[in-house]
C-alpha cells in the first residue's frame, strides 16, 4: 500500500467522518487545524483511496489536494533573526512551504552575517541536521554566497538548498562542491511577497524542496525503513496518551525518516522506546530514541530494515 | 520614489537592482522618501564596503515655545498656557532642567507655572527657546534606515550630518584610508559637495 500526501480542506460539520474514512482505509492523520468553520486536514493515504475520500468529503464541502511536503520537516535557515532578513523573505518564505503541507522551522543563526565573519555553532548545526532539507537563505552578492556557503555548509549532512539573488545557473557554478539544490533570483528584500512574480519565486522553491526531498525518498526507497514514521506517530499518540495533552501544533512531527516527539527526554524517552508497535516488536527495535537539541524533545531515527531485519 | 537623484552602485550587476529595491523599501517605509532629496549608493562586495551619501531635501525649522504656547509674565510666576500637548514632554524636561522641578509647576494638562524669583528670574525671551529640533529625529531615523539598507554584516560603521547633507558608510573590516575620497566622488556625482 503506497501512502500519499494529501490536505483534505473542509467544513467543520462531520469532518470527523473524514477523520475516521482516512483511519479506516490505514491511512493517517498529521496534523488537523480547525480555524472558524473551516477544517484542514494534513493526511497520508492509500493513493487508490483519494476519489472515495474526494465522493465521501464533496457533500460536505471538502477538497482534496496532493500536497508533496506533508509529513516532511524543513529548517529555513537565515544569516540572522534581524530585519534584513525577517519578516522579509525569511518569514514569508517559511509560511509558504506551510502552506503546502511542511513543517517548516526558521533557524536564525546566531553569527551568520558578513562575509568573512559567518560562521555557525555544534548547536546550530545539530538543529539543521535534525531536519529533512535545510533552505540557506543568502542575499544578493555572488561573491559574498560563495564565500559564506563554504563555511555555513560545515558539518551539514542533511540536503542543502541555497537561495540567493544570482540566477540558478550563476549559484550552481559558483558554489563547490554543489548542493541539493539551487533557487536564483530570491535575495534579500525589504517587502512582502503578493506579486504575481514573486510568488513565482515562491513557487520555485518549494518546487526545488519537492524534487531534492523526492531524491531523498527515492534515495530511501532503495533500503525501506523498518516502520513508516506515520505508523509510529499512531502507535505513540495510543500508547504515551500524554502526548495528546501537548498544546503545540504538532505535538508529534513526522519527518521523512523519523519523528520529533514534543515529550520531555528524561521522562518518555523508555516508554516510547518500549512502545509497541507489533507484538514483540518495539519501537526502540526499530528506531533510535536520541535527545533533541530543539528545547527537551525527543528524536525518534527509524533505521533501515537491512539494519534491524525488521518491516512493521 | 520622487528623488531627484537615485542611483546604487555595485560591481555586481545583478545586486543593482536588488539594492534599489530595497533603499526604495526602506525609505518608504521609514516615511523618508519624501526628507531625502539626494541619494548615492555604492555597494563593492569585493572589500566589503557600503557607502551611501545624500542630501536632504526641505529642512523642518525648530520648533521654538512660541509655536505651541503663550507665555504670559505675572508678579512671581510666569505662566505658560499649552496649545499643543505634542512637545510637552520635551518643554517639561527643559524647564525641569533649566529652572528645578521644586520652580516649575503643572497645576492642569494645559498649564505651566515657573516660579519667577527676584534672584532667579525667568528668562525674558522664554517664548523663543528652542523646544525640540525635528532634525534630530529625522537625522537618526534616517541612519536607522540606512543601516537597514546596508547588508547585515557590515558592524564597523561611520557616518556624519551637516547642513542638510549626510554620508554613512559601512563595512565588515576596517574602514578604508581613502573613504573621505570616495565619498567626495559620489558627492561630486550627485553635484554637490560633502558636508
Amino acid at each position: 500500500m503506497i501512502l500519499v500526501p494529501i490536505t483534505y480542506k473542509g467544513g467543520v460539520y462531520r469532518h470527523d467522518e473524514i477523520v475516521d474514512l482516512i483511519a479506516d482505509l490505514g491511512g493517517y492523520v498529521i496534523q488537523k487545524h480547525v480555524l472558524a468553520t473551516e477544517v484542514v486536514l494534513l493526511c497520508l493515504v492509500p493513493r487508490e483511496d483519494i476519489p472515495l475520500i474526494e465522493r465521501v468529503g464533496k457533500p460536505l464541502g471538502g477538497e482534496v489536494q496532493l500536497s508533496p511536503l506533508v509529513g516532511t520537516e524543513v529548517a529555513i535557515v537565515t544569516p540572522s533573526l534581524s530585519i534584513h532578513h525577517l519578516p522579509h523573505p525569511a518569514c514569508d518564505i517559511a509560511e509558504y512551504v506551510r502552506r503546502l503541507g511542511a513543517k517548516s522551522n526558521m533557524v536564525g543563526l546566531a553569527r551568520g552575517y558578513g562575509k568573512r565573519v559567518a560562521q555557525t555553532s555544534a548547536e546550530e548545526r545539530e538543529i539543521i541536521n535534525e531536519h529533512d532539507c535545510a533552505v540557506f537563505l543568502l542575499g544578493n552578492f555572488e561573491h559574498c554566497i560563495v564565500k559564506k556557503m563554504e563555511v555555513l555548509r560545515r558539518g551539514i549532512h542533511v540536503p542543502i538548498i541555497l537561495t540567493g539573488k544570482p540566477d540558478v545557473e550563476v549559484l550552481r557554478r559558483a558554489v563547490d562542491p554543489p548542493v541539493a539544490g539551487y533557487v536564483g533570483n530570491v535575495g534579500r528584500f525589504m517587502h512582502r511577497t503578493k506579486e504575481a512574480d514573486e510568488l513565482e519565486r515562491l513557487d520555485a522553491v518549494v518546487a526545488e524542496i519537492v524534487r531534492v526531498l523526492d531524491l531523498r525518498r527515492e534515495e530511501i526507497s532503495k533500503d525501506p525503513l523498518s516502520a513508516s514514521p506515520a505508523r509510529l506517530m499512531a502507535v505513540i499518540q495510543e500508547q504515551v496518551p500524554e502526548i495528546l495533552e501537548v498544546t503545540s501544533p504538532t505535538p508529534i512531527t513526522v519527518q521523512i525518516a523519523g519523528l520529533r516527539v514534543k515529550l520531555p527526554y528524561v521522562d518518555f524517552a523508555d516508554r516510547i522506546r518500549s512502545a509497541e508497535v507489533e507484538e514483540g516488536v518495539t519501537i526502540g527495535q526499530v528506531a533510535e530514541i536520541l535527545p533533541s537539541r530543539m528545547r527537551d524533545y525527543i528524536l525518534v531515527r527509524i533505521k533501515p530494515s537491512s539494519e534491524t531485519d525488521i518491516v512493521v | 520614489m520622487p528623488l531627484d537623484h537615485f542611483v546604487v552602485e555595485s560591481p555586481e550587476a545583478g545586486a543593482i537592482q536588488a539594492y534599489t529595491d530595497i533603499a526604495n523599501d526602506v525609505l518608504l517605509d521609514h516615511t523618508l522618501a519624501k526628507a531625502v532629496a539626494k541619494l548615492h549608493i555604492a555597494i563593492d562586495p569585493e572589500y566589503p564596503l557600503f557607502v551611501a551619501v545624500g542630501t536632504l531635501g526641505r529642512i523642518p525649522p525648530p520648533v521654538r515655545l512660541r509655536d505651541f504656547a503663550e507665555a504670559t509674565f505675572e508678579e512671581g510666576s510666569v505662566k505658560l498656557a499649552i496649545n499643543e500637548e505634542t512637545h510637552l514632554a520635551a518643554l517639561l524636561n527643559l524647564l525641569w532642567s533649566r529652572y528645578g522641578k521644586n520652580r516649575v509647576e503643572q497645576p492642569d494638562r494645559w498649564t505651566i507655572e515657573i516660579a519667577d524669583l527676584p534672584d532667579l528670574p525667568v528668562d525674558r525671551d522664554i517664548a523663543e527657546m528652542v523646544v525640540s529640533d525635528p532634525m534630530e529625529g529625522l537625522v537618526r531615523d534616517l541612519i536607522y534606515a540606512l543601516l537597514s539598507i546596508a547588508p547585515e554584516g557590515f558592524r564597523v560603521r561611520e557616518h556624519k550630518y551637516g547642513n542638510g547633507r549626510f554620508w554613512f558608510a559601512s563595512s565588515e573590516n576596517t574602514l578604508p584610508d581613502d573613504l573621505q575620497a570616495r565619498v567626495r566622488a559620489l558627492f561630486v556625482k550627485m553635484g554637490e559637495v560633502p558636508p
